[in-house]
C-alpha cells in the first residue's frame, strides 16, 4: 500500500513472482466512455446492416437479428477483450486495453464477466452505477472490473527511438542510475524544445557535474550521446 | 511555487492520462475540495432556489452560468494542495478576495463560448492574464492540450446528464409517485418541452450531479494545464536534475579532493556507484558479496566439511530463509464459502414418498456392489485354488538394482577391483575429479548393489544420505556424509578439496565400508 505521502500518480504497481515490478497506466472515466461510445457507433452501424439482411429473410430473419443483436452486446466484446490486444475496437482507437489485476492477459473468462456485468453497472440508467463506481476507486474500477478482477489500462505505445542531436561522445564524470541517465537523454531530446535559455538554465542546475570550458547544454548533450553508445574517444 | 513540493510524479503524460490524473487529484484531495464546494455551491444554489422557487429552471440556469464562481474556489484548493499546501477551509473562504478579483467577470461572460473552460481557466486565475497576452498564452498552452481539454468538457457534461438521469431512475426504481415535481414517469407532455416539464426535483438532481461532477472536471483541466507546463517547461527534467546535482555533490567533492581527473574514474567503480541506493549500504552489500566468493560455503576447510552438508549455515543460506519467510512466499489467507445446511428432518416428512424412492435406489446400488464384491472373491479364491493344484507359481519379478545413478556406472563390474588403489592412482596422475568421481561410485555401488539399498532413478544425494543412514553405522555414515558432501562441490559448484584430503578419503574408504571389503 502506497503512503499518501507519495507522489500521486495513476500508475498501478504490481510484483510479479519474478520479481519484476509492472508499472500499469490505469485510464480514468474521460477516456472509456469515448471508448465506449465509439464501440457504441459500430456496433448501432452492424445492428442496422443486419436489421437490412434480416428484413430479407422474414420471420427467421426476426430470430438471426435478435441472437445477433445479443451476441452482439454481450458476447463480441468479450471477444475482443479475450484477445491478444485485449481490447474491444473502440479501446483500441482509444489506446486502451484490458488485463487482469496482477497484468496478466485477460482471458475469455473475465471478459465475459466484466461484459454481462455492464448490466450492473447500467443501472439505474446510463451508466450510472458504473460511473459511480468508477469515480469512488483509484484503479477507476466500475463494478464488472470489480468482479472480474480486471483493469481497464493503456496499452504501451510502440517505442520510438530518441532523437538526440549528434556530439562527439563524452563520459559523464560519475555513474549515472538509470533514472538519472533517463534524465540526461531526455534532456538531450527536448533542449531544442524548450528554447536556449530555459535549456541554458535547466543544465546549468547540475554545474558540478560539467567542466568549465564548453556550454552546459553542449556537454549534457555529449553526455548524452555518451550514454546511447557511442564510443568515447 | 516551489517544485521540490509537488506532490505528483511528474512525467511526459498524454492528453487522457493527464486528465485521469486529474480525477485522482479530485480523489486525494477530495475532503478540502468538496468542503470548499459546499461551502460556496450550498449558499448561492439555496438562495437561487428559494428566489426563483416557482420557476426552478432558472435556478438551475443561473447556477451553470455561476459555474466559474465555484470552480475558481476548486482550483485555489488544488492549485495549493499540488504544492504541498493543502488549505483548510478557512483559508480557502479567507482568500476569497484574491479568488474572486482574478477575472471572474470575465470568466462569466465568456463562458457560454468557451469549451475548454476548465483548461482556460488557470491562466486567467492563476497567471492573471487577461486581454492579448491572455490570448496568446492559451494558444501556446492549447497547442498539444486543446483537443483534450473541449474533449473533457464534452464528455464531463454527460457525465452530469448520467448523474441526473441516474438519479431519476433510482427515484423510478423506489418510488413511482414523487409528488412534490414533475418526473419523467407520469408526464405525458413531450421531452423536448424542457422548460415546461422541468420541476423542482430536476434542479436539486442537477444540483446534486453538478456537485459530483464539477470538482473532477476542474481537476481534469488543472491537470491538463499542469501536464502541458511540465512538458513545455520540462518540470520533470528539472526536478531530476536537481536531484542529480544534490546527490552526486558530496561524491564529487571527494573526486575533487582526490585531484583525480574525470576522464580516469574507474569503469568498475563507475559499475559499483551506480548500482546500490546509498554509498555506504552499497560499499556494505559489496563487502558481503565479496567475503561470500572468498570463503565458500563448505569447501576445504574442516569444521565446514565434517559438517552435514545440508546444515551448512552461510550468509547465503540465512539470507534465503530470510526472503523465504517473507509473506510473498505462502501466506494465509481467508477464504468465504458457501456451505450447504443439513436441512430438517421436518421437512423430509412432507416428502415420504420421495424419500422411499430415494433409499431404494440407494439400496440398489449397494446391491450391485456387493454382487460385484462376491464375484471378485469368488475369481480370487479360484484362482488361488488352481495355483495350489497346479502348482503354477506366478513369477515375481525382482527388478535388478539400476546400473546407472546421476549419470553414473554404478554396477560392480564398472568399478575396478580395488577402488581406493584406483582412486590413489588417478590421484598421482592428477585425476583428483575422477579420483573422487571414482570414490562416489564405488560408495554407491557398495550402497545399492551390496547392501541391496532401494533408491529411484530421481533421487538427489540428500535422499542417498537419507536412505543410507538406517543401513549404515555411525563411522561410515560419516564418511559418507563428507564425501558426498565433497562430491557436491565439485559437482556443482566446480570446487576442488586439496590433495590431502582426498588421500584421506582413499584412506577411509576401505576402513569405513568393511561390507565392500567382503564383497
Amino acid at each position: 500500500m502506497r503512503s499518501l505521502s507519495a507522489p500521486l500518480d495513476t500508475s498501478h504497481h504490481v510484483a510479479t513472482p519474478e520479481g519484476v515490478e509492472l508499472n500499469l497506466r490505469v485510464a480514468g472515466p474521460v477516456p472509456r466512455a469515448l471508448a465506449w461510445l465509439i464501440d457504441l457507433a459500430w456496433r448501432l452501424a452492424a445492428l442496422l446492416v443486419l436489421a437490412f439482411v434480416a428484413s430479407v429473410l422474414g420471420e427467421v430473419g426476426t430470430a438471426v437479428f435478435l441472437l445477433s443483436w445479443f451476441a452482439l452486446e454481450w458476447l463480441v466484446p468479450a471477444y475482443f477483450e479475450s484477445r491478444s490486444r485485449g481490447a474491444t475496437p473502440g479501446k483500441r482507437a482509444m489506446g486502451l486495453m484490458v488485463v487482469r489485476d496482477d497484468g496478466a492477459p485477460c482471458t475469455l473468462g473475465p471478459a465475459l464477466t466484466r461484459n454481462l456485468l455492464r448490466f450492473a453497472d447500467f443501472l439505474p440508467l446510463f451508466y450510472f452505477g458504473g460511473l459511480t463506481a468508477m469515480l469512488c476507486n483509484r484503479q477507476f474500477k466500475r463494478l464488472g472490473d470489480f468482479v472480474a478482477g480486471t483493469l481497464v489500462v493503456y496499452a504501451d505505445p510502440a517505442t520510438v527511438a530518441r532523437q538526440i542531436p549528434t556530439m562527439e561522445p563524452l563520459r559523464p564524470p560519475i555513474a549515472l542510475k538509470p533514472e538519472e541517465a533517463r534524465t540526461v537523454l531526455d534532456f538531450a531530446e527536448r533542449a531544442a524544445a524548450l528554447g536556449p535559455a530555459r535549456a541554458e538554465e535547466l543544465a546549468s542546475l547540475v554545474t558540478p557535474l560539467l567542466r568549465d570550458n564548453t556550454p552546459p547544454v553542449q556537454q549534457l548533450t555529449q553526455y548524452a550521446n555518451y550514454l546511447v553508445g557511442h564510443a568515447a574517444d | 511555487m516551489e517544485l521540490e513540493k509537488i506532490a505528483l510524479v511528474l512525467r511526459s503524460r498524454q492528453g487522457w492520462e493527464a486528465v485521469d490524473l486529474g480525477f485522482r487529484m479530485a480523489m486525494r484531495w477530495a475532503r478540502p475540495l468538496w468542503s470548499a464546494w459546499f461551502a460556496v455551491f450550498l449558499p448561492v444554489a439555496g438562495a437561487l432556489t428559494l428566489a426563483f422557487y416557482e420557476q426552478p429552471i432558472i435556478a438551475a440556469v443561473l447556477v451553470w452560468w455561476l459555474k466559474p464562481l465555484y470552480d475558481r474556489y476548486l482550483l485555489f484548493v488544488l492549485s495549493r494542495a499540488v504544492f504541498g499546501a493543502t488549505p483548510t477551509l478557512r483559508d480557502t473562504l479567507g482568500a476569497s478576495r484574491q479568488i474572486l478579483a482574478s477575472g471572474l467577470i470575465w470568466s462569466l461572460l465568456t463562458r457560454f463560448i468557451d469549451f475548454s473552460r476548465s483548461f482556460n481557466l488557470p491562466v486567467v486565475a492563476l497567471e492573471g492574464q487577461r486581454g492579448p497576452p491572455a490570448r496568446a498564452r492559451r494558444k501556446l498552452l492549447g497547442l498539444r492540450a486543446g483537443g483534450f481539454a473541449i474533449g473533457l468538457t464534452i464528455v464531463c457534461i454527460h457525465f452530469e446528464w448520467v448523474v441526473m438521469y441516474g438519479l431519476h431512475g433510482l427515484a423510478m426504481l423506489f418510488e413511482t409517485d414523487v409528488q412534490w415535481g414533475a418526473t419523467v414517469a407520469d408526464d405525458t407532455r413531450p421531452w423536448w418541452d424542457t422548460f415546461e416539464r422541468w420541476g423542482l426535483i430536476d434542479t436539486l438532481f442537477y444540483f446534486v450531479a453538478i456537485s459530483l461532477i464539477e470538482p473532477f472536471y476542474v481537476a481534469g483541466g488543472f491537470a491538463l494545464y499542469l501536464n502541458r507546463r511540465v512538458m513545455l517547461e520540462a518540470w520533470d527534467i528539472e526536478l531530476a536534475l536537481k536531484r542529480l546535482a544534490a546527490r552526486y555533490a558530496p561524491t564529487l567533492a571527494m573526486l575533487v579532493a582526490f585531484s583525480l581527473t574525470w576522464h580516469v574514474a574507474p569503469a568498475l567503480a563507475q559499475d559499483a556507484e551506480a548500482m546500490p541506493e546509498t554509498e555506504s549500504a552499497g560499499s556494505m552489500r559489496l563487502d558481503a558479496s565479496e567475503s561470500d566468493r572468498d570463503k565458500p560455503p563448505c569447501a576445504a576447510d574442516d569444521e565446514c566439511a565434517d559438517a552435514p552438508y545440508e546444515a551448512v549455515d552461510t550468509p547465503i543460506r540465512r539470507e534465503a530463509h530470510r526472503i523465504l519467510s517473507e509473506p510473498d512466499f505462502g501466506s494465509e489467507r481467508e477464504v468465504t464459502r458457501w456451505k450447504r445446511i443439513e436441512s430438517d428432518a421436518e421437512e423430509t416428512n412432507d416428502n415420504d414418498l420421495q424419500t422411499s424412492a430415494f433409499i431404494d435406489a440407494v439400496a440398489e446400488l449397494f446391491r450391485v456392489i456387493a454382487y460385484l464384491a462376491i464375484a471378485a472373491i469368488v475369481v480370487a479364491l479360484l484362482y488361488a485354488l488352481l495355483r495350489y493344484w497346479l502348482g503354477v507359481a506366478p513369477t515375481i519379478v525382482t527388478k535388478p538394482p539400476p546400473a546407472m545413478l546421476f549419470g553414473l556406472a554404478i554396477d560392480p563390474q564398472s568399478l575396478p577391483e580395488d577402488v581406493p588403489a584406483a582412486a590413489r592412482a588417478m590421484l598421482a596422475t592428477g585425476q583428483h575429479r575422477e579420483a573422487i568421481s571414482l570414490l562416489y561410485r564405488g560408495a554407491l555401488s557398495n550402497l545399492v548393489h551390496t547392501r541391496r539399498m532401494r533408491i529411484s532413478k530421481g533421487a538427489t544425494e540428500g535422499d542417498v544420505l537419507r536412505l543410507a543412514k538406517p543401513m549404515l553405522g555411525e563411522a561410515p555414515m560419516s564418511y559418507l556424509t563428507i564425501l558426498i558432501g565433497i562430491w557436491t562441490q565439485i559437482a556443482y559448484a566446480a570446487r576442488m578439496p586439496d590433495t590431502a584430503r582426498i588421500v584421506e578419503l582413499c584412506d577411509g574408504y576401505s576402513s569405513l565400508m568393511p561390507s565392500e571389503a567382503n564383497a
